[in-house]
C-alpha cells in the first residue's frame, strides 16, 4: 500500500508529500475541499487531472486536515495504491432528509457485498438525516462491515454542501459510498468527544424527527437559552458549542449538534434525530478537553504496523470552540497513530462511525472520529 | 531534578515542544495556550455558577410546587373522607377539623377549633383523651395511638353515640400533634343489632323445624309401622292362611306402606340435610366391601324385572366416605337403575381412577335414557321428569337427597345419558 499527498492552497499553489506515485492508475483518491473550490471546480478539475483514471471521491468542508495540519480554502487529497485491494465508488442522489433512510438502502446495495471490508461513507451534510442514513445503510450491509465516515461541510454557512464521486460534476443532494475490497484491507475506526454534561438532566417531552420543541413541558429554546446565558446572544452560532447529551432507554448516549433555532416556535433543529422520551442534558467543553477527546479517540485503535490511510471527521463545532487551537487535535491523533500514517479528514456536519462496545454505527455530533484504513 | 507541574500544563508544554529539535519550549505558543486555558476556566466557571443558581431556583420551585400539591391532596382527602378527623397539640386542644367533623358533632368547624378533645365526650369519658395523651407522653407507649377503639362521643345537643377511634401521632418542626380519626358507628351498630336479632329467629325457626321433624318422623312412622306389622301377621297367620284374594290384597298393603316409609325417610333425610343437621362421619371405607353389600341388596329387584346384573370388579381402592351415607347413595342410584330399565335389561356397577386422588364409582342402565331437554332439572326436588303419571313408584327426592349426600362427603355427582341407549349416574370420591 502506497499513499501519496497533495495539497493546493493559496498560498502555495500545488506541493505533493509522500513517495513518487506508480505508473498504473491510483486505486483510490480521497479529497476534501473547501466549498468555494466546488462553486469554481478549477482546482478540482487540476486534481483530478492529475489522477487520470483513478476512482475519486470527495466533498466540501468546515476546514481541510491533511498530514497533521489543518487548513482553510485548501484543496487536499490522498492517493492510495493498493497492493492487491481496490476502492468501488457509488453513489446516489437525495432530495430531501426525509429520504435517508431510502437512500442509505439503495446506495449500500450498489456495493457487491462479497469481499466487502469497509464502507467509507461522505454524505450531503444539510439536505440528509444522518439517523436515517445509518439506519438504511445498516439495514442492508453485514454487520461485521465498519461503516465510517461524516456529513460534507460548508463552512460555518449551512447553506449547501457538495459531495463529489467519479463521473460528473460535484454535486449537493448527494450520498457517496467508497466500498474497499482486496485480502489484506483492514479498517478499523475510534471516535470520542470530550464533551461534559452540566445543568440538570431534562426529558424530552415533545419532538419530532430531529426537532426537539419541549423539555420537561417548557419549550426547548426558553431552556436552552436560560442555561446559557449571555452566551445566548450569540445563537445561532453559539448552538455549537453547546450541544446536548442525548441518553436513551438502552442507556447509552451521543452527543447531538444544534443546527438551528427557531425564535418564533420557540424549537431547536438537530444533526441528528431527537426522540421523545429521551433524557438530554447540556454539555460544554474547553479546548484542552477536545484534545485530550481527540486522542482518546486515536487511542481506540490499536495495533497498526506499516503504511495506513486515516480519514480524519471532526465535527465543526470543534473547530469553532479551539479556533486557532483546532490543529492540537489533529497534531495529537498524528502523534499517536505514529510516522508511517498519512491523514486526511476534515471538519464535517456530522460523524459516522461504530460507537461503544455495540459497535454498529451511529451519527455523531461533536467528536473526532478516525478511520484508518491499512494492507497487511 | 526536574520540577513537574499539573498533567494539564505537562501537556501543554509538551506541545510547546513539539516540532523543535532542540527540545526547547516554544514560549510564545505555551503562553498562547496557557491563555486559552484560562479563559475556558472562567468561562466554564460561569456557566457552572449559572447552571447551579438555576438549578438552585428549578429545586426551590419545584419544593413548593410538591408542598402545594400535597397540601391540595391531603385538603381534598380530608373534606371529602366520611370519617372525622380532628388535630390535637399535645394539651388536647383542637386545631383542625375536617367537614365531616361537622356533620357528626353537628357544630361549625370554627366552634370545634379552640375546645379540648373533653368536650367530645359523654362525662364519663371525658377524662379520656386527656389520658391518652399523658400516658403516651409519660411513658411513650401508645395507649389509643396506632390501634382502633370502639368507644363513645356526645354531639351537640346531647345525643351520645358509638364511634371507632384511632389516633395517629404526628411530629412536626413545632410539636407534636395527635391526629384523631372519628368514624360515627350509629348505623353499623343498629344493622349488628338487627343481624343478631335475625339470627335468633333463624335458630329459633330451626329449633321449632328440627322438633316438627322429629315429631313427624314419630307420628308418622308409629302408625305406619303399625300398619306394616299387622299386614305381615296377617300374611304369616299359620291358623288362618290367606286366600289368594285375601293374600294380593295384604301385599298391596305392604307394598304401599314399605313405599310409604322409605318416602318419609327421604323426606326427612332431605329436611335434616337443608337445615343442616345431617351428621356425616367420614372415614376410611373400602369400595368393593360397599359395592358388593349393595348388589346384593338390589339383586331382588333386579330379579324381579329380568335385569341382568353385571359381575362387580374390584376396585382394590378406598375412599373418604360416610360408610352408611355412601352405601344409601349407591343404592338409590341402583334402585333408579333398576326402576328406569327396561324390562329385561342390564345393570353394570363398575369403578374407575378418574383422575389423580379420585374414585368414580358409575351405574349404568339399559333404560330409555334422559332428553337433553330435561338435565337441567334432573337433581331438583320432586321433579320426576314426567314420570309423574308412569306406574313408576316414587317422589322425586331420591336424587336430591344423593347429591347432597355426595357433596356433603366431599365427592361429586353427574350423568351421562343417551336417548335410547341408557344412563350413567356416576359419583367421585376422594380416594385415600
Amino acid at each position: 500500500m502506497l499513499i501519496r499527498q497533495v495539497l493546493w492552497t493559496d498560498e502555495d499553489g500545488w506541493r505533493d508529500f509522500g513517495p513518487d506515485a506508480p505508473e498504473r492508475a491510483a486505486d483510490l483518491v480521497l479529497y476534501v475541499a473547501a466549498p468555494a473550490h466546488f462553486r469554481d471546480p478549477l482546482r478540482i478539475d487540476e486534481l483530478k487531472a492529475r489522477f487520470p483514471g483513478a476512482p475519486i471521491a470527495g466533498c466540501s468542508t468546515g476546514g481541510e486536515i491533511l498530514g497533521g495540519e489543518v487548513y482553510e480554502n485548501s484543496v487536499a487529497a490522498s492517493a492510495v495504491w493498493f497492493d492487491d485491494g481496490a476502492a468501488v465508488i457509488v453513489s446516489e442522489p437525495i432530495d430531501g432528509a426525509d429520504q435517508s433512510e431510502p437512500v442509505g438502502a439503495r446506495a449500500a446495495k450498489r456495493l457487491d457485498p462479497d469481499g466487502l471490508k469497509g464502507v467509507l461513507v461522505l454524505s450531503d451534510g444539510t439536505r440528509v438525516n444522518g439517523t436515517g442514513l445509518v439506519r438504511g445503510l445498516q439495514g442492508v450491509l453485514a454487520t461485521t462491515v465498519p461503516i465510517a465516515g461524516g456529513l460534507a461541510g460548508d463552512g460555518t454557512a449551512f447553506q449547501s454542501t457538495f459531495v463529489d464521486c467519479n463521473a460528473g460534476a460535484p454535486a449537493s443532494g448527494r450520498v457517496a459510498l467508497i466500498g474497499l475490497y482486496g485480502p489484506g484491507i483492514g479498517v478499523l475506526t475510534g471516535s470520542f468527544g470530550g464533551w461534559v454534561p452540566f445543568g440538570p438532566e431534562r426529558r424530552v417531552t415533545r419532538a419530532h424527527d430531529n426537532v426537539l420543541e419541549e423539555l420537561d413541558n417548557e419549550p426547548a429554546l426558553d431552556l436552552y437559552k436560560r442555561y446559557l446565558g449571555e452566551e445566548a446572544e450569540r445563537l445561532p452560532a453559539s448552538a455549537l458549542l453547546f450541544p446536548l447529551r442525548l441518553q436513551t432507554s438502552d442507556g447509552h448516549s451521543i452527543t447531538r449538534t444544534v443546527l438551528g433555532v427557531d425564535e418564533e416556535r420557540k424549537t431547536m433543529t438537530f444533526a441528528g434525530d431527537i426522540p421523545k422520551g429521551a433524557v438530554v442534558q447540556l454539555m460544554r467543553s474547553t479546548i484542552e478537553r477536545l484534545i485530550d477527546g481527540a486522542e482518546e479517540a486515536a487511542m481506540q485503535i490499536t495495533g497498526i504496523n506499516g503504511p495506513c490511510l486515516s480519514v480524519l471527521v471532526s465535527c465543526i463545532g470543534r473547530h469553532l470552540v479551539m479556533g486557532q487551537h483546532t490543529v492540537e487535535e489533529v497534531k495529537v491523533v498524528a502523534d499517536h497513530l505514529g510516522p508511517d500514517n498519512r491523514q486526511i479528514g476534515f471538519y464535517s456536519y456530522g460523524e459516522l462511525s461504530p460507537s461503544g462496545l455495540q459497535g454498529r454505527c451511529e451519527l455523531h455530533n461533536q467528536t473526532m472520529t478516525v478511520v484508518t484504513v491499512t494492507e497487511r | 531534578m526536574a520540577k513537574t507541574f499539573p498533567p494539564l500544563l505537562e501537556r501543554q508544554l509538551a506541545r510547546a515542544r513539539r516540532g523543535r529539535e532542540d527540545g526547547s519550549v516554544d514560549m510564545d505558543r505555551l503562553l498562547d495556550m496557557v491563555a486559552s486555558a484560562y479563559e475556558d476556566m472562567d468561562s466554564e466557571r460561569r456557566l457552572s455558577e449559572r447552571a447551579l443558581n438555576l438549578m438552585e431556583k428549578e429545586l426551590r420551585a419545584v419544593n413548593e410546587r410538591l408542598r402545594e400539591e400535597a397540601e391540595a391532596l391531603v385538603k381534598t382527602i380530608l373534606s371529602n373522607v366520611g370519617d372525622g378527623v380532628v388535630i390535637a397539640d399535645e394539651q388536647g386542644i383542637i386545631e383542625s377539623v375536617n367537614a365531616a367533623i361537622e356533620t357528626t358533632f353537628r357544630v361549625p368547624a370554627d366552634d370545634m377549633i379552640g375546645r379540648n378533645l373533653a368536650s367530645l365526650m359523654p362525662s364519663p369519658r371525658a377524662g379520656d383523651p386527656d389520658k391518652y395523651i399523658s400516658d403516651s407522653l409519660n411513658t411513650g407507649i401508645p395507649h389509643v395511638l396506632n390501634t382502633t377503639i370502639q368507644t363513645e362521643a356526645i354531639r351537640s345537643g346531647g345525643e351520645v353515640f358509638p364511634i371507632e377511634l384511632s389516633v395517629g401521632e404526628l411530629l412536626r418542626a413545632d410539636g407534636r400533634r395527635f391526629v384523631g380519626i372519628i368514624r360515627d358507628i350509629t348505623t353499623r351498630k343498629a344493622a349488628e343489632a338487627e343481624i343478631l336479632r335475625a339470627r335468633d329467629e333463624a335458630e329459633a325457626a330451626s329449633r321449632a323445624k328440627s322438633e316438627f321433624l322429629s315429631a313427624m318422623s314419630h307420628e308418622l312412622r308409629t302408625p305406619l309401622n303399625a300398619v306394616i306389622g299387622f299386614a305381615q301377621l296377617l300374611e304369616f297367620n299359620p291358623g288362618s292362611p290367606l286366600d289368594d284374594e285375601q293374600k294380593m290384597c295384604v301385599d298391596h298393603i305392604m307394598g304401599g306402606g314399605k313405599h310409604l316409609l322409605d318416602l318419609i325417610d327421604q323426606v326427612l333425610d332431605l329436611a335434616r340435610i337443608e337445615s343442616g343437621q345431617l351428621n356425616i362421619l367420614v372415614e376410611d371405607v373400602a369400595v368393593d366391601d360397599i359395592a358388593v353389600q349393595c348388589l346384593q341388596l338390589i339383586a331382588p329387584q333386579a330379579l324381579a324385572r329380568s335385569i341382568t346384573v353385571a359381575n362387580w370388579s374390584d376396585a382394590h381402592a378406598t375412599v373418604r366416605a360416610d360408610a352408611v351415607r355412601f352405601k344409601q347413595v349407591l343404592l338409590n342410584l341402583l334402585s333408579n337403575a333398576v326402576k328406569y330399565n327396561r324390562e329385561g335389561g342390564t345393570l353394570t356397577l363398575a369403578s374407575d381412577r378418574s383422575e389423580p386422588g379420585w374414585i368414580w364409582i358409575g351405574v349404568t342402565d339399559t333404560g330409555e335414557g334422559i332428553p337433553e331437554s330435561l338435565h337441567s332439572g334432573l337433581f331438583e326436588p320432586f321433579n320426576r321428569l314426567g314420570k309423574e303419571s308412569s306406574d313408576i313408584l316414587g317422589a322425586g327426592v331420591g336424587l336430591t337427597v344423593t347429591k347432597q349426600l355426595v357433596e356433603a362427603m366431599g365427592g361429586r355427582i353427574g350423568f351421562d345419558s343417551e336417548v335410547g341407549r341408557g344412563s350413567t349416574f356416576w359419583v367421585e370420591l376422594p380416594e385415600v
